[in-house]
């Protein structure tokens, strides 16, 4: 466990570059030059030296931010732990505490919006909430699925296709930023933020995009049969290729609205996910 | 004058004091006003706007122009109504013609004429404007700062906030959303933050008529182009001023590539507001092609400063006109693939269908003007209603949508771009010889005209009444200041997260809108007093 953690440790050390790297790829495809690819070290660095500034809600505000972040990188260091030995070897255990982890952080994160005394803010959060409710049910029963150690061929596609589609609305890109929205809610869940409570938002959006790109890359490696170190190495490459993946495909589209994006996903995973329950059930 | 015009003037009634070539000037009494008013609203004429003049050393009275245009005949009807200063009320034309409710509303403010029959309140001037002060009057000096009154606050809170600063709004502007759940039922707005004193300015002895088409430009960083254009046609057709043909193509040819780059930068927008920002960089890369060219036509990327009265300060010559059409060429080819693109995207589509829909009885009522009419099914663009400069040299076809949503809006800019690369290609092509110029003129004062012009955001109107080296009374009409009463009928209805997009819709100007007084907005309170109520 301690050489994942060292492992986490570097990955998630690694998270803010990817996320340089977005953005320069991003700008790439606008024909701009784009910030350097170190640029969200050096927000976060600036964010943190900057003074401390707490919005209405006080201490308990505060609390739900820090413990947001610490969900995520628990939940970030437990899927690492799981790419040193693979998806298939992942127990029933580790994955319904990574589903708790996030569960909770996502909770925590509206619990943060909707205490604002600020319209946009409660507004995001009900986004959030809604986006949630009709993607991450479907990612841990496909999850679990995958973890029990399926065999049947189209039972396991359908797993992964569901795991991939959930996976990419976690990492809160476009379409599905409609939380954050900024021309719509001038930056919704975040509008309160300042400072290092910002850089610490900051660190949980990064998060999700490193779970995001991980959790696909860890799907592809089980259904590659790859285990021990084969696994980890495929994630260490891997990853920062999905996020690129994930980049170019969130800048080639608009952002959607909530009862759209809410009705597509829940009618598309619905849908996947009942093929799965008869696949299942026939053993295919 | 036309039989079907004779016969609408004859209806009205009162006296037809003048008759111009695209303007008819009749007077008649307060108390017919409102069913003169309905009798042109029954007879197809838009309405255009209202200008409140103070003519009390002229004739004894302020005075009241409303402006129709038909524009099926491409005249403009203008009803003259003479209100005595010792009682300055008229009869509001509002229950007949509710596009005239801003216009009425800025004469009380800034004219101090009670307009009967008619709901009022303040418009234009700020909560600190003292009242009995009216900045329009003669006696009423331009540098003139009257001493602030603090009034007791009136605070409601109710709505969602958008503005007065907000990402989506680029000018101060404020829109109160009422909202069930993520739809948007009602909507407040609050507007004329930015008032810069342009009109009562251009009176001063600060300015000469050869010195206002530089101000007249600076009321709109995109537009302005179509404001000195129009100011110096108003002038130009008082004055009976015959400018150089070429001349006319010139400004013809600048107009376009003005529409061009507005468009671009509002298709760049639209993209923006719906999260596809590879479509807001592209447009404004390709847009940037036409900053050159403004560049290289004219010696600034925006802000020309070539018109002048009597015709224009730049000739075209061999290698301009290349650079025109290697430029356009390159526009199209590269503005095509990004059309192509930005209506492929999906979410572009299922948020724009349907949305801020403005239907074509609420298009007619209002009478908005330019893409947001075309979307509604209304064809109406200047160029083709009252062809002026060379666009009756021209052949072009205008954009119309029956949806009147922000697809709708949408793709008639599309196709507008196309458009009017189309027309400077023609236009070119036909560039004729000779002087750009007129040096020799007169400018007789008393004189009145109404000149229009299609702007990018549609129909921009501006009277001028001639005075002694300067205009006697200057108004402008912003297209933007039509469009924005339609907002109330397109938000109602639409999902919040689509409110943005269509106010960005109209592709409003503010700075074209507020362009009365010059006011110290710093009050320092947190709250306002609204205007327009909700429910």
């Amino acid at each position: 466990m301690l050489h994942s953690i060292a492992i986490a440790i570097l990955q998630l050390a690694l998270a803010p570059v990817y996320d340089g790297v977005e953005r320069k790829v991003r700008a790439a495809i606008h024909t701009r030059i784009g910030p350097p690819v170190l640029q969200t070290w050096y927000d976060l660095i600036k964010l943190f030296s900057k003074e401390v500034v707490i919005p209405v809600g006080g201490g308990w505000y505060t609390l739900v931010t820090v413990l947001e972040m610490l969900t995520l990188v628990t939940a970030s260091i437990l899927l690492v732990h799981v790419s040193t030995v693979g998806l298939a070897q992942a127990t029933i255990f580790e994955a319904v505490i990574f589903i708790v982890l996030t569960g909770i952080a996502t909770t925590l994160a509206i619990m943060r919006a909707v205490s604002q005394n600020n319209v946009f803010s409660v507004l995001g959060g009900f986004r959030e909430f809604s986006l949630v409710l009709s993607a991450e049910p479907f990612l841990a029963v496909s999850l679990l699925l995958l973890v029990s150690g399926v065999e049947a061929a189209a039972s396991r596609a359908i797993a992964a296709l569901i795991l991939l589609i959930a996976a990419y609305v976690v990492s809160g890109r476009v379409p599905y930023d409609i939380a954050e929205a900024e021309p719509e809610l001038a930056s919704g869940v975040n509008i309160e933020l300042a400072g290092p409570l910002l850089g610490v938002a900051t660190v949980s959006a990064v998060l999700k995009k490193f779970i995001s790109a991980t959790l696909t890359v860890l799907v592809f490696v089980l259904l590659g049969g790859l285990s021990g170190l084969t696994s980890l190495t495929a994630v260490a490459l891997l990853t920062p290729l999905t996020w690129i993946t994930h980049t170019v495909v969130s800048t080639l589209l608009g952002r959607s609205r909530v009862d759209l994006a809410v009705r597509f996903l829940y009618t598309t995973l619905f849908i996947l996910s009942s093929m799965l329950l008869v696949s299942y059930g026939l053993g295919v | 004058m036309k039989d079907e015009v004779r016969t609408i003037v004859e209806k009205i009634g009162g006296v037809v004091e003048e008759v111009k070539k695209s303007e008819i000037y009749v007077r008649i009494p307060q108390q017919t006003v409102r069913t003169a008013a309905r009798l042109l609203y029954d007879s197809e004429a838009y309405f255009k706007t209202c200008v409140g003049v103070d003519e009390r050393e002229v004739n004894g009275f302020y005075t009241i122009y409303h402006i129709f245009g038909l524009d099926s005949q491409g005249v403009d009807i203008v009803l003259k109504v003479l209100v005595p200063e010792e009682d300055p009320q008229t009869s509001s034309i509002v229950s007949e013609v509710p596009a005239a409710d801003w216009c009425e509303l800025e004469i009380q403010d800034l004219l101090g004429i009670k307009f009967g029959g008619r709901l009022t309140k303040r418009l234009v001037l700020p909560e600190d404007w003292p009242d009995g002060v009216y900045p329009l009057r003669k006696e009423f000096r331009y540098d003139e700062k009257p001493s602030r009154v603090i009034r007791e606050e009136l605070h409601e809170e109710a709505g969602i906030p958008v503005g007065p600063y907000h990402p989506a709004l680029h000018e101060p502007e404020y829109f109160e959303l009422y909202v069930e759940g993520e739809k948007v039922v009602d909507v407040a707005y609050r507007g004329f933050h930015v008032h810069r004193g342009i009109e009562k300015l251009a009176e001063s002895p600060r300015f000469t008529y050869k010195q206002v088409p530089f101000l007249a430009e600076r009321i709109c960083g995109i537009c302005g182009f179509v404001h000195s254009t129009c100011y110096i046609m108003a002038v130009e057709k008082a004055a009976d001023i015959e400018t150089p043909e070429r001349a006319e193509f010139i400004r013809s040819i600048v107009l376009e590539v003005e529409r061009l780059h507005s468009h671009l930068l509002w298709i760049g927008v639209a993209a923006h507001l719906l999260g596809y920002d590879a479509g807001f960089m592209h447009a404004w890369r390709i847009r940037e092609h036409v900053m050159v060219l403004a560049e290289y036509l004219t010696g600034s990327r925006k802000t020309y400063g070539i018109n002048v009265i009597g015709g224009v300060r730049k000739d075209l010559n061999v290698d301009k006109i290349d650079k025109t059409m290697k430029t356009i060429a390159q526009v199209r080819e590269e503005f095509k693939k990004l059309a192509d693109a930005l209506l492929s995207i999906p979410q572009i589509k299922s948020r724009a269908v349907g949305t801020g829909v403005l239907t074509k009885s609420e298009a007619r009522a209002l009478s908005v003007v330019g893409p947001v009419a075309r979307a509604s099914g209304l064809y109406r663009d200047v160029r083709k209603d009252y062809p002026y400069l060379a666009y009756g040299r021209v052949s072009f076809r205008v954009p119309l949508y029956t949806e009147g949503d922000n697809l709708a809006r949408l793709l008639v800019r599309v196709e507008e771009v196309f458009e009017s690369i189309e027309i400077v290609k023609q236009l070119v092509d036909l560039l004729p010889g000779g002087s750009v110029v007129v040096e020799e003129y007169d400018i007789p004062p008393g004189r009145k005209a109404v000149a229009a012009i299609e702007a990018p955001r549609g129909e921009d109107v501006h009277f001028v009444i001639t005075g002694l080296g300067r205009p006697y009374r200057w108004r402008v009409r912003a297209p933007t200041y039509q469009n924005i009463p339609a907002l109330r009928a397109m938000l109602r209805g639409t999902p919040l997260a689509d409110a943005p997009l269509t106010i960005a819709s109209i592709d409003p100007c503010f700075s074209c809108t507020d362009r009365v007084l010059v006011v110290d907005i710093e009050t320092g309170r947190k709250s306002f007093i609204k205007l327009v109520r909700g429910g």
